[in-house]
């Protein structure tokens, strides 16, 4: 069933509407005056739905890692190593998005102290591991097996990385943590909510798009390899 | 293929002003054209990207019935 989606095109077009809705409407809306933030707001439409797309790439690779363990069925690694490549690679433009963003804010491209950011880094340092973790196999069998396993591992801590441990720092800069009201009790207006929302599933879109041109092509590999 | 994008992109730039109403900075930067600049290099990008993605579809289908 999951396979039939990845050869469906109304994702595809819905994504493309809902990207170029952002990309359009996200430059022209009527954005809360703030201080500080002013125009640099309208990077929530690009750095958070980015974040949020990683963190949905990295539960489908979850999924089917568990999946995989449950059956031990080679597509599902498939899956699981292409969607947690792609998640990486959304979490990495969101780490640049977010640079450009705290450097036009916060004054320094990196700020140290800033707990959230390093808890990102960490995140995707996590991740790394899973990638070299991958590399060091040569018997495929024993290469879908670890990783799936250490794909559990690597998404809880993935998850304690970005959503508790900044929660529980004392002081931090991003919204929503260290004490901060989030973007969602002040900043949030209907006219930011009305490209966000878009933004988020067109974002995923794209990630979910990349992934299975990607599973497709693994696919495709696998049999050459058979048939050779 | 194009064509709807295009079409889309075209459509929902013609509506845009209206969601500009009463932004100062977004006004300004339409008096001196900046802002349509730069909606037109980022929609180039992004068309470009969709169309890329489209054709490396197509390649992997054609991959596929090889295979098949």
């Amino acid at each position: 069933m999951f396979e039939k989606i990845l050869y469906q095109n109304w994702w595809r077009w819905t994504t493309i509407i809902l990207l170029l809705f952002t990309c359009i409407y996200g430059f022209w809306v009527k954005i809360p005056q703030l201080p500080i933030l002013e125009e640099s707001i309208r990077n929530l439409f690009f750095h958070v739905p980015m974040w949020f797309s990683m963190m949905f790439l990295m539960l489908l690779s979850l999924i089917f890692s568990l999946v995989y363990l449950a059956n031990f069925q080679p597509k599902y690694d498939v899956y699981a190593a292409n969607f947690a490549k792609v998640g990486f690679f959304m979490g990495t433009l969101g780490i640049l998005t977010g640079m450009v963003w705290a450097k036009v804010t916060w004054g320094a491209w990196w700020v140290f102290a800033e707990v959230k950011l390093n808890a990102a880094a960490a995140a995707l340092l996590v991740y790394s591991a899973y990638f070299i973790l991958r590399s060091s196999f040569n018997d495929p069998e024993s290469k879908a097996k670890f990783s799936a396993v250490y794909s559990i591992f690597a998404f809880v801590m993935f998850m304690v990385l970005i959503n508790v441990i900044p929660r529980l720092a004392t002081s931090s800069l991003h919204p929503g943590n260290g004490g901060n009201p989030g973007f969602n009790s002040y900043d949030l207006d209907n006219h930011l909510r009305l490209v966000f929302y878009p933004a988020v599933f067109g974002w995923i879109g794209l990630g979910f798009w990349l992934s299975s041109q990607l599973i497709r092509m693994d696919f495709v590999k696998r049999k050459i390899d058979d048939i050779d | 293929m194009i064509r709807i994008i295009l079409l889309s992109c075209a459509f929902m730039l013609s509506i845009a002003p209206a969601m500009a109403n009463d932004n100062q900075v977004v006004n300004l930067l339409l008096s001196n054209n900046k802002l349509i600049a730069v909606n037109a290099i980022l929609l180039i990008i992004l068309v470009g990207v969709f169309v890329f993605l489209f054709s490396q579809d197509k390649r992997i289908k054609k991959l596929e019935d090889k295979v098949k």
